[in-house]
């Protein structure tokens, strides 16, 4: 553990926050890694302790137990002046009595220097988010978009050792909250900054992170790269909350190799699908993500493939992809498929269908 | 966001807290009200507030009610007579006030600006019986009470005793009160210094004022309150000039905390007169008030009561009560002309303010 | 006429909508008219009585005669003495004004950040004092302040005073118990005025590395500052106009426009100076009262 702490640029070990006047604690035993320049996605629904985690560590909170450190360096009892790292608040906290030039110079002035270095190097961070031309305006003056720029630019003008980020993009509309996603990923990697960011929208989590770790109340599900939290989550809670999924209930669970396990997958029959590793019991739920669900055609043959038959029981159409619901013809359960949508493709509603999957696109967890 | 709903809740708070003043003012409204009996006249009658009230109200009102059955006297208490000049000019062409109590030189002003009539010599036969000090000469209210300055002492807490007003230049730091210029007490004790220091007071004041600048650091307050009795009583200051009357009635009601003590280097006396107001609807009923309050009956009553000197010549006080109160034949008194005085007070009030307080 | 005009132009001129805006103006007049009499009433027709007071003549006798003369204004800004009581009135309200603000500050300060469930409680018992009377409190203070008072007991008792100091009956007794009544309108004033003030603001600060110290100059004090400026005001409006306290703690040793104003007008019996020196106090203070905002509002900007 400690070897790995030190090549680390933040490592959060044991963390826990037991809030005055409460009983349970908001955030229990919060391990987690950084590497220099990632940038990691703290993931979960609202009240599971996220942004509890981001103030202890920029040290605006104080833990009841636990350890943080930066570069291998502790930094638990480090007061937030002299942590060093670059805050992005929710409400994005800028000055309002400062022009935005003055907002974004603060940093450096905390930090000494003369003014016109400092001036210039705030006027370079402006630049950096392109709005170098409103360094004179009152912040009131600005667009949410561009207040959430001066805010970024603010936090990075001082060079942090640690930018964070919480719910940055939540006040921003649906279209700007996608652009600025790619901005702040961008500046993120051309500066380099190893970057904690907090967020409830998985779209964002998984757009933007190197690593997501996943949180439930007060605890991480899972600490994995994008890719490794969609397609293995490690329990059905991760996999409920990334992505959509169909759980498919499943007996007689054997295992029959590291991960492999052999099951009885309701309508699909017999099955041999990967999954997480030491699932106990004869019972698990298979995750079946919709847009893996295959439609067959009439008449199509796929001897090797596990199929059901059933009715469509509702449909519904996003442009680019239609969803159904199928009740299966042995009734228990509703399986949804996602088809990329061709307007002349669509079911109606009671139609007759057979779907399939290939095994080792699902996964297999423990009962949830 | 957030800030915006702690500035609602912030000015929520603030109403909370303006109804809270709003309510306390309101509260602190006292609301008046009076009524009408039936079948009697009403006499309205202007005066002092508090004790003088109470006590005129026993001495002198009741007994003219009974004599009287056909009258009914309402009193109206003020706090000084300025604000009763004050109200009776402001209500000069519409007067509610049938009989005005006030001092002498107030009145004064108030006859020069025609707020008061000539009394009917023969609606008040017992104006035959005033003394002459007590008289006007052209015929407008008479004298009601004397009153004289005195000393007064807090035995309990005063280190020694004092017979004049000299004495009080060798009270110690901090322990003396006077009620300064404007009120007429701080204006009678000027007319006293200077006669302690042989000057005329209507020639040069100067004299007085720069013996009276001495008293400097002797005095606790130029301006006691609630009054300079409640002062001594309390011990806020051992020493005090005062007004007789209210002395005695207070100094019974202390405990022997408050003793009055008649100077023996100089009596100045106050007069308040007993006025007509000029409108009145009910002259006849105004003169006859007038006339009670001038009887040996009432005087001796009012003056057993409050310790007033009697104004009028054949009033005859018990020896207890003739012991308490000023002699106008005292040889000691300094005769001061309230009407003379009337121009000069701006003026002392100045000179006080220049020379004995501020400096 | 302007206003329809304007609406028009909003609205694109459509006559429906003026006929609304005619019931709206309606509307808004009968809202305000009930103030607006009672304001007429209850100020600005004394205010033209007393105006028209002080241009009237003090004659012989303490006669009040009926002209036309300036004599009053005339009497009151020649005398170094009234230059004097007007210097003494506003050195009272600059001085109550000041301290009122630095020590309700904190207090108001707490009271906004306070997450405590018992806020309102907390904000109800800072201004509880206001249920009481003025005139109640001074007498408390005149009990604490006095010779044979708390403060002189306990200093002679002690042997650390072999006489008492004068503390009651003179300037530093009024300051004293007039900033304590007026404390509450300070704290209130402040706590309204502390909206712009943001737990995260300071905290973005900290992030940025200023100390504590730096937080609250660079943050926290220029963001409550709009509050502090209108509980100066507050504080100083009231305490220039303040009488009872001044004249009950005063001992006859403080000459402020307040008490010099009841002086000519029920003792001296000069009505037409009393209303000058009230004229002059209104104009002289209306006058700095806006010079001062004008002033914070440029600061605010
Ligand atoms: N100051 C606080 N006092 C008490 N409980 C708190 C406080 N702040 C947060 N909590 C509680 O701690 C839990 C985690 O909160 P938070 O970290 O804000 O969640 P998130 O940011 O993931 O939405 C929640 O149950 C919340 O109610
Ligand atoms: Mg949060």
């Amino acid at each position: 553990m400690t070897s790995t702490a030190e090549q680390m640029h933040l490592s959060v070990q044991n963390l826990n926050k037991t809030y005055p006047r409460t009983e349970v604690p908001a955030v229990s035993d919060i391990n987690l890694d950084v590497q220099q320049g990632d940038l990691v996605a703290l993931l979960g629904p609202s009240g599971c302790g996220k942004t509890t985690t981001l103030r202890m560590i920029a040290g605006l909170l104080e833990p009841s137990a636990g350890s943080i450190r930066v570069k291998g360096k502790e930094v638990t009892s480090t007061p937030v002046h002299k942590r060093g790292m670059g805050m992005v608040f929710q409400s994005y906290a800028l000055f309002p009595h400062m022009s935005v030039l003055d907002n974004v110079s603060f940093g450096l002035e905390m930090r000494g220097g003369g003014r016109r270095g400092n001036r210039k190097a705030a006027k370079a961070a402006l630049d950096m988010v392109q709005l170098g031309h409103l360094a004179e305006r009152r912040p009131a003056a600005l667009s949410g978009g561009q207040q959430q720029r001066i805010a970024l630019a603010r936090a990075l003008a001082i060079e942090p050792t640690l930018l964070l980020l919480d719910e940055p993009l939540s006040n921003l509309d649906a279209k700007l909250r996608e652009a600025m996603r790619h901005e702040i990923r961008s500046i993120q990697q051309r500066s380099g900054t190893t970057t904690l960011l907090v967020t409830h929208d998985q779209d964002e989590a998984l757009d933007m992170a190197d690593k997501i770790a996943i949180m439930e109340n007060g605890i991480i599900q899972q600490y994995d790269a994008p890719q490794e939290i969609y397609e293995h989550p490690t329990n059905k809670f991760v996999a409920n909350f990334v992505g959509k999924a169909n759980f498919i209930p499943s007996t007689s669970v054997r295992q029959v190799g590291e991960g492999r396990y052999s099951i009885e997958a309701g309508a699909f029959g017999d099955l041999t699908v990967p999954g997480v590793v030491g699932i106990k019991g004869d019972r698990a739920e298979l995750v079946l993500r919709p847009h893996r669900v295959r439609l067959m055609a009439d008449g199509e043959v796929a001897a090797d493939r596990p199929r059901a038959r059933g009715q469509i029981i509702a449909s519904s159409y996003t442009g680019n992809v239609v969803s159904y619901e199928m009740q299966s013809s042995d009734n228990d359960r509703v399986i949804r498929i996602d088809q990329l949508s061709h307007p002349a493709d669509r079911l109606p509603v009671g139609a007759e269908i057979t779907v399939s999957f290939d095994p080792e696109d699902a996964y297999l967890v423990a009962e949830g | 966001m957030s800030t915006n709903r702690r500035l609602t809740r912030n000015k929520r708070l603030l109403t909370i807290g303006a109804s809270i003043v709003a309510m306390g003012t309101l509260a602190s409204c006292a609301s008046s009200g009076g009524g009408d009996a039936d079948g009697q006249t009403t006499i309205t009658v202007l005066g002092y507030t508090a004790i003088f009230e109470d006590n005129f109200t026993q001495a002198v009102i009741e007994g003219f009610e009974a004599q009287h059955p056909e009258y009914n006297v309402e009193y109206v208490p003020s706090q000084n007579s300025a604000e009763m000049l004050g109200k009776l000019r402001s209500e000069a062409s519409n007067p509610t006030v049938d009989v005005a109590i006030l001092d002498q030189s107030v009145a004064n002003t108030g006859i020069q600006e025609g707020v008061f009539a000539q009394l009917d010599e023969a609606a008040v036969p017992n104006l035959a019986n005033v003394v002459d000090m007590g008289l006007n000469a052209e015929g407008y209210g008479p004298a009601m009470t004397f009153d004289n300055l005195v000393l007064l002492v807090n035995p309990e807490e005063a280190p020694e005793e004092i017979s004049s007003i000299q004495d009080l230049w060798d009270a110690p730091d901090n322990s003396v009160a006077i009620p300064a210029a404007p009120d007429i007490q701080g204006i009678a004790l000027t007319a006293l210094t200077a006669n302690n220091l042989g000057a005329d007071y209507q020639e040069d004041i100067q004299p007085a004022i720069d013996e009276l600048a001495l008293l400097q650091p002797k005095v606790t307050s130029w301006d006691p309150q609630p009054d300079v009795y409640q002062t001594v009583t309390s011990g806020s200051a051992q020493y005090a000039v005062g007004w007789n009357a209210r002395g005695q009635v207070f100094s019974d009601q202390s405990d022997g905390r408050l003793q009055v003590v008649q100077p023996d280097d100089g009596i100045a006396f106050q007069v308040n007169t007993i006025n007509m107001v000029e409108g009145t609807e009910n002259a006849e009923g105004a003169q006859a008030f007038i006339d009670y309050t001038l009887s040996k009956e009432s005087q001796e009553s009012f003056s057993s009561a409050m310790f007033y000197a009697p104004t009028v010549k054949n009033a005859e006080l018990p020896e207890e009560v003739q012991a308490r109160v000023a002699d106008p034949q005292d040889p000691n008194i300094v005769e001061i002309d309230w009407i003379w005085m009337a121009d000069q007070r701006d003026a002392w009030t100045d000179l006080w303010r220049r020379t004995v307080i501020g400096g | 006429m302007v206003t329809l005009q304007t609406t028009q132009l909003r609205t694109g001129g459509l006559p429906v909508k003026e006929k609304r805006s005619a019931k709206q103006r309606a509307g808004t007049l009968g809202l305000i008219l009930p103030g607006s009499i009672g304001l007429f009433v209850g100020f600005v027709l004394p205010l033209i009585v007393m105006i028209r007071m002080s241009f009237n003549q003090h004659g012989t006798g303490g006669q009040l005669v009926e002209t036309l003369t300036f004599e009053n204004y005339g009497r009151a800004l020649s005398d170094p003495f009234y230059w004097q009581v007007i210097g003494n009135t506003l050195w009272l309200g600059l001085l109550c004004g000041g301290l009122a603000v630095i020590l309700a500050y904190p207090i108001a300060l707490f009271l906004t950040r306070t997450t405590s469930k018992w806020k309102g409680v907390l904000i109800a018992l800072a201004i509880a004092p206001l249920l009481t009377s003025a005139v109640a409190r001074t007498y408390g203070w005149i009990a604490i302040l006095g010779d044979q008072g708390i403060i002189n007991g306990f200093l002679m008792d002690t042997g650390l005073l072999s006489g008492p100091i004068r503390l009651n009956n003179d300037m530093p007794g009024v300051i004293i118990a007039l900033v304590e009544i007026l404390m509450p309108y300070a704290i209130l004033a402040m706590i309204s005025g502390f909206g712009r003030l943001n737990n995260s603001l300071e905290e973005a600060a900290g992030t940025l590395g200023a100390s504590r110290f730096k937080v609250f100059m660079r943050v926290t004090l220029p963001l409550t500052l709009p509050g502090v400026f209108t509980g100066f005001l507050l504080v100083f409006v009231l305490s220039i106009s303040s009488f009872v306290t001044p004249r009950l703690m005063g001992g006859g040793r403080v000459f402020i426009l307040a008490t010099e104003v009841y002086n000519e007008a029920t003792q001296t019996l000069n009505w037409p100076l009393a209303s000058a020196l009230s004229v002059i106090l209104l104009i002289l203070f209306g006058l700095l009262v806006a010079g001062y905002q004008q002033l914070t509002k440029r600061f605010e900007d």
